[in-house]
């Protein structure tokens, strides 16, 4: 019995000995984020420093680097926009270029965030001024832990955003005037979707969808879809749209940051400016309506070069959109600059050793990229779609 | 086919065979274990007749004149035992129980702490620690003894099976798991003296309790008056697992009431050990209570449980263990407010009650009988986030490989995982802080956001109720009969709760990979339909949700004759089997196919076991055994996404196994051992796993079936005296384990955002991963002067493969882009770069040394106190890897092998085992 006595207390005393769970972690505090360094850099005074395709941002003078400070306008939060943050200050936006997803966790709307360039690069990926790190080629993404490494969160994210109200027309067309309005965020009034009815995008797929004013003037909203609303249907009417002001290549693109920056659509379906009959060198066709006047012979064309039909390929979805050009016998025009998307395309034929083929074919002439041209030509078939032939008559415009 | 067997058994009983004939019966048991002794000769030296016992010790004269007559019972390893006794006509006079005493001690005992094996060094999450069912008590046969313990460190399995072939009885009463197949020992929780009689059978010989099985079967007696009397407490250190150790026992041994009781309590724990982040906290109770009503009935109450807590390591890839510059390194913590914090903590608690019946109606003739109810709790702590960076420090994009084409961003993570330990841990306040956030944007943007990061706790959760009643009974001077039926009922219970909502306000009950596919479809990414969009709070149910109850039946017959030169048995199991699915939620990804009663599957199944020894004289025996059986699937693998979904595995069937073995055993004073060739084909074999696709991100369930494996080898195991206090053993074994035909690969996408596909793996002569194929053992053991113990041993293993992983073996996995001008060259580097892709990689292997020391004190007559160091792996070889992995997806991008390396767990470094125990 003195055992089993012993047995007891030693039981109870080994209880004691064993805390028995798991410790109650402290709960980490809520603290409000305070950078520990100042701004001396304007993002513009940085766009306009470093303005190469990839530039080491060095020390601004000694050992003082170049720290800017802005609030993020935009980010991933809604999957459209991947692995870029946008951030503004007084004088303009940037776009930096982060090597992670799901950033907007860390780097929400209304968030300021200062940041030691140093170390970092600025460059341009298809013309659009970026903050970001040497990839394979050219600038690329910033390693995430790099740059948590460089920029600091400054406060809560209640930082209101400057919304630059702006019409298409206004936008301006080159450096230096670009690097004030590339990443701003903008917010376009009383324009529609051309392709009002069709999904935003298609899964996996990113889609170009053009937004007109009523002026006719377009510009390309680009749609990913890896978004979460890229199923949505895209409203009809005249409405507004909010989204950063983006580029690729040679044209403006919108992005929206969520579903939620398209918006006041009022469902009444806007017309498309009715053709004009007699068209004229000076009233001449789009390339939306000289897709639909197939036959017509001797008419005159308007269009923006975008790219042509690879050399040895007769399909329109072959297209090289940036330099270097592998074909002299035919250009893509299209309504728009930058534009990709194959049926919105229209391929011209170049005869050999021609005017036409001599001084538009991109493969001689890689800098007609972006510029618009006016044809006069027959509107028939080339490489099974509606194409330009037995052009006659050609300007580049200026 | 129950029935009949029921009618057989009772037919068999019901002859009496002792009716008018003069003889002696009895029963032979270990003077010190207790344990029956099956095999002895007994020998009526003046009329020359001779019998042997059978497997409960038994053995029946029937034959014998009356009058006086020595009699004798010999057995190799026993001294003789010699009985005076007078034969009486017409009667069989029962002898009792004869005591044998071994002549050569046990070879290894834990009886005083002694035996260096403990259960710290076993990870409790492999499921595969079949090597443990032979710990401290396979006395007899020294390659089960030495590969138990010596083999522990590299997860050696005997004969390369799964633990679910071995099969653990307590009292009688099967208690594997009948979801997996595999027997759990943590629900033990390390009270050796509490679990320590044993009836250990190994392979498919014959055993007196069950059936029996592939690897074995073990039966682990806890009646009270089994124990010996008196009070043994222990305290030990460890550098494993956990590191300290008390453990006490209590028994009072068979009183004169008729009552016995025994009583154990363990406790564990550990911290800041060896593997950083790991933490154990276990305490554990065992209570038993027998009452001897007298000679024929005995009544035995069992009740134990070890409610445990710790925190786990993960395997990892090669690089991240070069990158921390350490083999142990641990993915799973992070510092929080400046203390470490798990995320995989594992909480477990199974409390058991069982009530035994043991009847003896006559010498020869024992039934036991016993029912036990159990259960289990099993949760199981992770990381979860919602629309986030994955959290965890070893995701493959921080690893600094994944940039392996960028020189720059290479040395930046390697310089990050080398120098800066937060990024190779785990960061719980950023993790707190994004929280935080979306509380605040709750608060003044009018958002409605929960946690973005939280800890879930994954339960699989069981309520058996096991019964079990076998019986061993002698027809006649040459053969018995056993038999048995058993019958397992139980309800499982999986689902997950809220561990943590680590600062947020709820966690929303969606499937976020499901909201990638369909962000139109609200419906689809329900996890419960009946509750959408639900806000889980701390401990709420969310994400899955779901009960299987399953029957499980069998019942088994076997004779066994044991003649002058040969012993024959041979027996026959039924097995019945059922499963069903309860879903307690209506899942969006399968509204009619997941809530509520699911289909009942159902599986008959048969085996037949013969063996036959052959007694070239009292020392020298060869033995061959041979096995036939078809094997139900076990409910935890039959399901394709039983989170989801009502659906089993196409075509899904018994597995047949058929096995053989045979053995030429012997054993002289000095000189014992054996060796052993196997054989055994499985067909027809079912694999599940499942992976989580980056790519796809989704859930990836891949399932192999008509899966045939072939296992053979040899085992050799040695033991000489080389003086009565020195004994040398070897223990060797060869064995291969591999693939052999192309079974059949489904693959399904959880989510359902794909169609199944199926295709051909080519699997053929492909190893089976997971053991080392080939291990050999030296030791020596000298029992010294002053009771002072050593033992000294090197064990060297090798041919352990990583397990594979079956889509790097399809006709897409070598569906590369061709490189190359001539078909020649074409050609060659298809060779190489298809060689490349299904190259399964051998673990490294090698020596381990392992040695102890012991010292007993006898402070009084019946009083000890017993000191023993044991020291494993001496080399501090941190280099062996003990298991390793392949990873479930595939690059088919790039077919580049390297961008989802294999997994691999190391061998800890030197550790010791310090074990201080005293008995009055």
């Amino acid at each position: 019995m003195r055992s089993l006595k012993l047995f007891i207390a030693l039981f109870l005393g080994s209880l004691l000995l064993n805390t028995g769970c798991e410790p109650d972690y402290d709960v980490p505090p809520i603290t409000v984020p305070e950078a520990s360094v100042k701004a001396n850099t304007t993002i513009l005074e940085l766009k306009t420093e470093f303005t190469g395709d990839l530039d080491s941002i060095g020390y601004k003078t000694g050992t003082t680097p170049y720290i800017i400070e802005g609030v993020v306008i935009g980010n991933d939060v809604s999957g459209n926009i991947y692995k870029n943050i946008m951030i503004q200050d007084a004088t303009a936006a940037i776009t930096i270029s982060l090597d992670g997803t799901n950033l907007y966790n860390s780097y929400r709307l209304g968030q300021r965030l200062v940041i030691n360039c140093t170390g970092l690069y600025l460059g341009k990926y298809r013309n659009l001024q970026q903050l970001g790190y040497p990839g394979t080629s050219g600038i690329s993404f910033i390693p995430l832990p790099l740059f948590e490494s460089k920029a600091q969160l400054n406060g809560l994210p209640d930082s209101p955003a400057d919304t630059l109200q702006i019409k298409i027309s206004d936008l301006p067309a080159a450096f230096p005037e670009l690097a004030k309005y590339q990443s701003q965020l903008i917010e376009l009034k009383s324009v529609y979707f051309v392709d009002a009815g069709q999904p935003f995008s298609l899964q996996g797929k990113s889609i170009s969808r053009t937004v007109k004013d009523t002026l006719g003037n377009s510009i390309v909203v680009y749609n990913s879809g890896y978004s979460n609303f890229y199923t949505d249907i895209l409203p009809s009417g005249l409405g507004d749209i909010v989204g950063i002001l983006s580029y690729f290549n040679t044209g403006y693109q919108v992005l929206l940051r969520s579903r939620a920056d398209v918006f006041n659509f009022n469902g009444t379906p806007v017309p498309e400016p009715p053709v004009d009959q007699d068209n004229s060198e000076t009233n001449p066709y789009t390339i939306t309506q000289a897709q639909t006047r197939q036959g017509e012979t001797a008419v005159w064309v308007k269009g923006y070069i975008v790219g042509c039909v690879k050399n040895g390929s007769a399909v329109v979805s072959d297209g090289e959109f940036v330099a270097p050009f592998s074909s002299q016998s035919n250009i893509l025009l299209a309504a728009t600059a930058g534009e990709t998307e194959i049926a919105k395309l229209m391929p011209v034929q170049l005869v050999f050793n021609t005017d036409p083929r001599n001084q538009l074919n991109l493969k001689d002439n890689p800098a007609n990229l972006g510029k618009q041209v006016l044809l006069k030509c027959d509107l028939t078939t080339y490489f099974n779609v509606t194409g330009i032939k037995n052009i006659t008559e050609f300007k580049l415009l200026p | 086919m129950k029935h009949s067997l029921c009618l057989f058994l009772i037919l068999m009983l019901s002859f009496t065979v002792h009716a008018q004939k003069t003889g002696f019966t009895g029963v032979v048991t270990d003077a010190e274990s207790g344990k029956p002794v099956p095999g002895v000769m007994v020998r009526l030296l003046g009329q020359d007749i001779a019998v042997f016992t059978g497997p409960a010790g038994d053995f029946l004269i029937t034959n014998a004149t009356r009058g006086k007559d020595m009699i004798t019972f010999s057995s190799a390893g026993y001294g003789d035992v010699q009985k005076e006794v007078i034969g009486v006509t017409d009667r069989i006079t029962d002898l009792g129980k004869i005591k044998m005493s071994a002549t050569d001690s046990p070879y290894a005992t834990d009886d005083d702490g002694l035996i260096t094996f403990d259960e710290s060094q076993i990870d409790d999450d492999a499921g595969t620690g079949q090597t443990i069912g032979n710990l401290s008590g396979a006395y007899d046969d020294v390659y089960l003894s030495t590969a138990s313990y010596a083999f522990g460190t590299t997860r050696f399995r005997i004969r390369g099976y799964d633990s679910d072939y071995t099969k653990i009885y307590l009292n009688g009463i099967n208690f594997n798991d009948p979801a997996r197949g595999q027997f759990n020992y943590s629900m033990m929780g390390g009270m050796n003296n509490a679990f320590r009689n044993k009836d250990i059978i190994s392979g498919i010989d014959i055993s007196n309790f069950s059936f029996g099985d592939l690897g074995g079967a073990t039966n682990i007696t806890t009646r009270a008056s089994e124990y010996a009397p008196g009070f043994r407490g222990s305290a030990a250190y460890t550098n494993r697992n956990y590191q300290w150790r008390v453990m006490m026992s209590y028994s009072t041994g068979l009183l004169p009431s008729g009552w016995a009781f025994t009583f154990n309590a363990i406790t564990r724990l550990g911290e800041n050990g060896p593997v950083d982040g790991v933490f154990y906290n276990s305490i554990g109770y065992f209570l038993s209570a027998e009452k001897v009503f007298n000679q024929k009935h005995s009544l035995s109450v069992t009740t134990f449980g070890a409610p445990t807590q710790r925190g786990q390591s993960a395997a990892t890839y090669e690089e991240a263990y070069q990158l921390a510059g350490d083999n142990l390194y641990n993915p799973n913590w992070g510092y929080q407010q400046g203390k470490k914090r798990n995320a995989r903590v594992v909480e477990s608690f199974d409390p058991t009650a069982m009530i035994s019946w043991l009847y003896k109606p006559q010498t020869g003739t024992t039934v036991s009988t016993g029912i036990a109810f159990r259960h289990s709790r099993y949760g199981s702590s992770a990381l979860n986030w919602y629309n986030a960076q994955d959290p965890r420090p070893d995701y493959y994009r921080r690893l600094p490989s994944y940039y392996s084409d960028n020189p720059i961003l290479d040395a930046l993570y390697t310089n990050l995982w080398e120098n800066d330990e937060q990024f190779r841990q785990i960061n719980w306040d950023h993790m707190y802080e994004v929280n935080y956030l979306n509380n605040w944007e709750n608060q003044n943007k009018g958002s409605d956001k929960g946690s973005t990061y939280i800890v879930e706790n994954r339960f699989s959760n069981q309520t058996n109720l096991f019964f079990n009643s076998h019986i061993n009974h002698r027809l006649n001077d040459v053969m018995t009969l056993q038999g048995g039926i058993g019958l397992k009922y139980t309800d499982a219970h999986y689902y997950k709760t809220v561990k943590d909502l680590m600062g947020g306000e709820f966690w929303l009950d969606v499937d976020q990979f499901s909201e990638r596919d369909y962000p139109n479809n609200s419906d689809i990414l329900q996890n419960n339909l009946n509750n959408p969009n639900f806000k889980a709070k701390k401990g709420d149910k969310f994400g899955y949700d779901y009960n299987i109850h399953s029957i499980v039946g069998n019942a088994w017959l076997q004779n066994n004759i044991n003649l002058p030169q040969w012993d024959i048995y041979y027996g026959l199991q039924m097995a019945y089997s059922q499963f069903q699915r309860f879903g307690n939620m209506r899942n969006g990804r399968a509204p009619e196919n997941s809530f509520g009663k699911g289909k009942i599957h159902i599986f008959n199944d048969a085996g037949v076991k013969a063996g036959v020894t052959y007694k070239l004289d009292g020392r020298n025996f060869f033995i061959f055994n041979a096995m036939y059986e078809t094997r139900a699937p076990f409910f935890g693998y039959a399901y394709i996404s039983p989170r989801i979904k009502d659906d089993i595995i196409p075509d899904l069937q018994s597995e047949r196994v058929l096995s053989g073995d045979l053995t030429y055993r012997f054993s002289y004073p000095r000189f014992k051992g054996r060796i052993t060739g196997f054989y055994t084909n499985f067909y027809d074999q079912t694999d599940a796993t499942s992976f989580y696709h980056d790519q796809y991100q989704t859930f990836v369930n891949y399932i192999l079936t008509g899966v045939r494996k072939s296992y053979k080898g040899v085992e050799i195991g040695l033991a000489y005296k080389i003086t009565p206090s020195v004994t040398v053993t070897g223990v060797a074994t060869f064995a291969r384990y591999q693939y052999k035909n192309r079974p059949t690969g489904i693959t399904n996408y959880e989510n359902g955002s794909r169609a199944d596909t199926t295709q051909t793996v080519y699997l053929k002569n492909f190893y089976v991963g997971g053991t080392p194929q080939q291990a050999f053992n030296i030791g020596v053991d000298w029992s010294a002067p002053k009771m002072w113990f050593f033992d000294i041993n090197l064990s060297w293993f090798d041919k352990a493969y990583v397990d594979l992983s079956p889509l790097r073996r399809t006709q897409e996995a070598v569906n590369f882009p061709l490189e190359g001008n001539t078909q020649t060259e074409i050609m060659h580097y298809f060779d190489e770069k298809a060689a490349e892709i299904t190259h399964q990689q051998k673990l490294k292997g090698g020596f381990i040394l392992n040695a102890s020391v012991g010292k007993l004190i006898y402070l009084t007559r019946s009083s000890s106190l017993n000191i023993n160091v044991s020291l494993s792996n001496i080399l501090n070889k941190k280099n062996l890897q003990t298991g390793g992995y392949e990873q479930g997806r595939f690059d088919f991008t790039n077919f580049n092998v390297n961008k989802y390396p294999n997994k691999y767990y190391y061998a800890q470094g030197f550790n010791v085992f310090v074990n201080v125990g005293f008995k009055f």
